[in-house]
């Protein structure tokens, strides 16, 4: 398949891995953290920790939106969902985040109108089959996603929806980054962007981490071939005493970014003031609510919401592991009370967290004796 | 490109090209790599023609596919 097949390519692989090998010598340890929870993913799924030598050492940040949902925001929107009439939509990977009186899957079960959605298109489309019925799209996500939900937002309008809201948890991943630059236990070298957030953002808005903060920053596809190469290219950066934001996603991430989505967002969400992600805590302007111009179409207008913080369990080291401080098995929970089956920690719940696929491609694997 | 099967399809990267067999407006059917068509919304890719791929998260067209940034 194009831009699949030629990014495995055996052969090559190991030429990039050798190259890093070499660049990376021995005399110093390299902290290299890859934002976006796909990167996570495709790291641990093709086993590149592997093709790496061991002063290379990848961090795992935030970039899973499922995981730094805080677990106070999907009681709120299940208590919307528990309204009456209410037919509450989210997508899949939703389902199963658990609040603090069970998942939306759960509730479900327990008779709760909860639909899986692919797009929030459709969800638009079953508030125009349904006009008895209000119809709420419970939005996460990170810019990426942001444009899907400003375009049905903008739909509904167009079209004089009114059944239709949006309960929106949509986060931006600068000010994250942000706050981990700034956190004092911070010992980061640099930064594999990522990738299709940059299709939306485009690459300016990291130019303050190599600016600001001197760490080199590579955006990055998510083939094993892309991932090494983001590696590389940050390594000759840190030889060479230099930091700067490079693009190696050329063949989708355009620099701009993509400007007509980016209006789209402008047009239909504003920044809140703060918003608590689950391990990281309270990030102001780091997520953004339904702008006023579509105050009609959002739910937290449209509906009572609670509100209420629910404070994650202490034991759970997510904070730390999202920082680079531990290692997900490091963390005293991991494994045995916090698994994928039972998420206690943001880390654990969706496939995308740096501890659930720990746990599904590395942890397994270490645990057969040889 | 990530396998959405195998991924969190709600994560910020996770994301699919398509090719884009037809287009009517801001409306297209698109084809993954195995074939599967869906319908994909490209109000954010004006300049995307019929018989080039996309970058498509959640049914909307994010990206054109292999031009040169």
């Amino acid at each position: 398949m194009k831009y699949v097949d030629e990014f495995r390519d055996p052969q090559l692989i190991a030429n990039v891995s050798r190259e890093i090998a070499r660049l990376a010598g021995a005399e110093r340890h390299y902290r290299i953290m890859e934002v976006c929870g796909g990167h996570t993913h495709a790291i641990y799924r093709h086993g590149l920790k592997n093709l790496l030598p061991p002063n290379v050492e990848l961090i795992h940040g935030p970039g899973c939106p499922v995981c730094v949902l805080p677990m106070g925001r999907v009681d709120d929107g299940l208590s919307i969902a528990q309204q009456r009439d209410v037919i509450m939509t989210a997508f899949g990977d939703m389902m199963r985040v658990p609040g603090t009186r069970g998942t939306p899957l759960e509730h479900k079960a327990r008779g709760v109108d909860i639909r899986m959605v692919y797009s929030p298109l459709d969800a638009l489309r079953i508030a125009q089959t349904t006009p008895g019925k209000h119809v709420v799209f419970f939005a996460i996500g990170f810019e990426t996603t942001a444009p899907s939900t400003a375009l049905t937002l903008a739909r509904a309008r167009a079209l004089g929806i009114t059944n239709f809201s949006v309960f929106c948890n949509h986060v931006t991943i600068v000010p994250a980054i942000r706050a981990i630059l700034d956190s004092p236990d911070m010992r980061l070298d640099a930064f594999v962007g990522p990738g299709h957030v940059s299709t939306v953002t485009g690459c300016r808005p990291y130019e303050f981490i190599a600016r600001d903060y001197g760490k080199p920053v590579v955006i990055s596809g998510f083939e094993p071939l892309d991932i090494l190469e983001s590696i590389l290219m940050i390594l000759r950066q840190l030889r060479l005493g230099e930091a700067r934001v490079e693009n190696q996603y050329r063949r989708i991430v355009p620099w701009e970014g993509n400007l007509p989505a980016l209006q789209a967002i402008g047009e239909a969400f504003e920044l809140r003031p703060y918003f608590e992600w689950r391990g990281l805590g309270f990030i102001s302007q780091s997520a953004l609510k339904v702008s006023s111009a579509f105050a009609a179409w959002d739910a937290e207008v449209q509906f009572e919401v609670p509100g209420v913080r629910v404070t994650d369990p202490k034991a759970a080291q997510c904070g730390e592991v999202l920082k680079g401080v531990l290692k997900p098995p490091q963390c005293k929970l991991f494994g045995k009370e916090c698994n994928p089956e039972h998420p206690v920690g943001a880390l654990m719940v969706s496939s995308e967290g740096a501890c659930a696929a720990y746990y599904r491609y590395v942890h397994l694997d270490e645990s057969v004796p040889a | 490109m990530p396998n959405a099967s195998e991924n969190c399809t709600t994560c910020g990267d996770t994301a699919v090209a398509m090719l884009i067999l037809q287009r009517d407006g801001d409306d297209a059917v698109c084809a993954d790599g195995d074939g599967k068509r869906c319908a994909v919304r490209l109000d954010f890719v004006p300049c995307a023609r019929t018989g080039e791929s996309v970058l498509v998260h959640f049914g909307v067209a994010l990206a054109r596919v292999g031009t040169k940034a």
